[in-house]
């Protein structure tokens, strides 16, 4: 057989899949315009474009984009972004399609910090703008810690880990519950609406940090794309091709952590987004990671910036939690994928 | 060549293979035979590195080391029993992670000719651009063997590679080895079932029971119905067939 003669599949995918990452691309800058452009007095794009450009805006126009809604549009992209990265890699390493720092109770354990931190209030040293995202970012570490401990303590095999998350996530929610309970009523008020999902807590500084933690996290997962590739086909598989499955489960799991803290502690919990969005750069890109990742981090931002979008097109001048509207998107979607599925493929 | 010295192997509490001593060289296919539980896999993921030991493995002379396990021994391509995957990866993709440590962002011409070259060494040419999810278990090993080999590994492990296999396949994954193996002057261990096979391929046998080493040495030799009707608790009759071989089966079958 002449071995010139076959197809070089590899090398033949791989331009229709950075074009595919061009077009997701292309549709974000659109519907960040569009972001930006919607609001209780909604903006030209030409004037939205001027403004962002600094060439010639009205001075109301400029504010309005460069004050308020930009650093909202943009947390919309960069948490979704920072979602669909976690949810890809918690997906990844542990084997399961139903992986995601949600469904895992790395998010919920973020809530929970933020949550005490709303109830002890007045107690702490610390103003809450700043002790609700440290404690966040703290509790999301520690239940991702959690996480890696339990799974460790039970042979570092995938299932032992979701089993772990699954039993943090009632944990979580058990003692958030119990909080709720215990909180006065202003602080309960403020721990639902802390928990619904806002992106309205957005501001520059914000924003800074967390561009600083996906600038950080996702050339260090795109320099294990290759071994998160192999990891696909089975622990025992990437093993047999000199991957530390051990070692890179645990590496990831940090990133984890850092990327779910940064996108739950100044925004808060949002689901779906992070279970959905590795699913659909998974089908459009297939399973090579060092596409994939670009891809779900931006079927990510895509999803939370509709979703935002979304949001303010159903209700204008109203603030609708952006957790509430990818929920009502993420559930109807997420049926539509498992009926899709082939046998098996869950 | 590959000298193992009193390998002492426990999962948990549960000691697995007790004392094992062997070599294994080069250009040689050494067969690791035994009942099921005997420490087959055991012995085979410790060689690779993947499980932590107690005892002494020398590669070419070099220490490998055994306490901490879970890392492959950067010389080794091993080839596990399971090739149960629900990868989408193609064929194509699959057989290149077997240069995984060598990939970068692009994919080089070199690397991917390498894995053509494979995949027609193999046959495998024609399921170049399936998926991996599409493909029978038998086709699946075969391009996992693929994906090893790629590996240009010195020390070949390879846990049961024809057993999800028909006949046609197992003769062919069964050459290849035995080709490869002298081609290259690779130090191949392989886990059979299949007596016969062993008795085809194999240069030299390894007869484990109980996590311990009955016998070693050239396959003519281990491979009789002496010593292994009482390992597998069969009675084993030996035939000669018109050509000369020498044929291994149960009694009454």
């Amino acid at each position: 057989m002449s071995t010139l003669s076959l197809p070089l599949p590899a090398a033949r995918r791989l331009a229709p899949a950075l074009a595919m990452l061009l077009l997701m691309a292309g549709m974000l800058l659109l519907s960040l315009l569009l972001d930006v452009a919607s609001g209780p007095s909604m903006l030209p794009l030409r004037e939205v474009v001027a403004a962002l450009s600094g060439s010639g805006a009205e001075r109301g126009s400029d504010v309005i984009v460069w004050q308020i809604r930009l650093p909202v549009a943009l947390m919309a992209l960069l948490v979704g972004a920072a979602l669909g990265l976690s949810g890809l890699v918690m997906q990844t390493v542990l084997h399961n399609p139903l992986a995601s720092s949600y469904t895992l109770g790395v998010s919920a354990g973020a809530g929970f910090g933020a949550a005490l931190v709303i109830v002890l209030g007045s107690a702490l040293p610390l103003p809450e703008t700043v002790a609700i995202p440290l404690a966040a970012f703290l509790f999301a570490g520690i239940a991702c810690s959690a996480v890696l401990g339990i799974g460790r303590a039970k042979g570092g095999q995938a299932d032992s880990y979701v089993l772990g998350g699954i039993a943090l996530l009632f944990l979580f929610q058990a003692l958030l519950s119990l909080l709720q309970y215990l909180a006065s009523p202003e602080a309960l008020q403020a721990i639902v609406f802390w928990l619904f999902g806002s992106l309205y807590k957005a501001s520059w500084p914000k924003l800074g940090l967390v561009a600083a933690v996906l600038a950080l996290c996702l050339p260090l997962l795109l320099r294990d794309a290759w071994r998160f590739t192999a990891l696909g086909l089975s622990d025992e598989r990437a093993q047999s091709l000199g991957v530390n499955v051990t070692a890179l489960r645990w590496r990831a799991l940090a990133i984890v952590s850092l990327l779910t803290g940064a996108a739950v502690a100044f925004v808060g919990t949002i689901g779906f987004v992070g279970l959905i969005a590795p699913h659909i750069a998974r089908f459009l890109l297939g399973e090579d990671q060092r596409l994939l990742l670009p891809g779900a981090a931006l079927c990510g931002a895509l999803l939370l910036s509709l979703s935002s979008l979304l949001g303010k097109w159903l209700s204008p001048g109203a603030l609708i939690p952006i957790g509430i509207v990818t929920a009502a998107v993420g559930v109807p979607f997420f049926l539509l994928l498992v009926m899709r599925s082939k046998p098996g493929a869950w | 060549m590959l000298q193992a010295q009193q390998l002492n192997v426990s999962l948990g509490r549960q000691a697995i293979l007790h004392d094992v001593s062997f070599e294994a060289r080069p250009g040689e296919v050494t067969a690791l035979l035994g009942p099921n539980g005997s420490g087959k896999t055991t012995l085979l993921k410790t060689l690779a590195g993947l499980l932590p030991a107690r005892g002494q493995l020398q590669w070419q002379g070099q220490a490998l080391p055994l306490q901490r396990g879970g890392q492959l021994h950067a010389a080794c391509g091993y080839l596990p029993q399971d090739c149960s995957t629900r990868s989408r990866l193609s064929v194509t993709e699959a057989v290149l992670l077997g240069q995984l440590g060598a990939l970068g962002w692009r994919v080089s011409a070199e690397q991917r000719a390498a894995v053509q070259q494979q995949l027609a060494a193999l046959g495998l040419g024609a399921l170049a651009e399936r998926r991996l999810c599409e493909l029978s278990g038998g086709q699946r090993q075969m391009v996992f063997l693929a994906q090893v080999l790629l590996r240009q590994p010195g020390l070949l492990l390879l846990d049961e590679p024809i057993s999800a296999l028909d006949l046609q396949h197992q003769v062919q994954v069964m050459r290849s080895v035995r080709e490869q193996t002298q081609a290259r002057q690779l130090t191949c261990v392989v886990v059979l079932h299949d007596l016969n096979a062993a008795l085809a391929y194999a240069d030299r046998v390894l007869l484990l029971q109980h996590g311990r080493l009955l016998a070693a040495g050239p396959a003519r030799d281990i491979l009789t119905p002496t010593l292994l009707a009482p390992v597998f608790g069969v009675a084993i009759h030996q035939a000669h067939t018109a050509s000369g071989h020498s044929v291994l089966c149960p009694h009454g079958g």
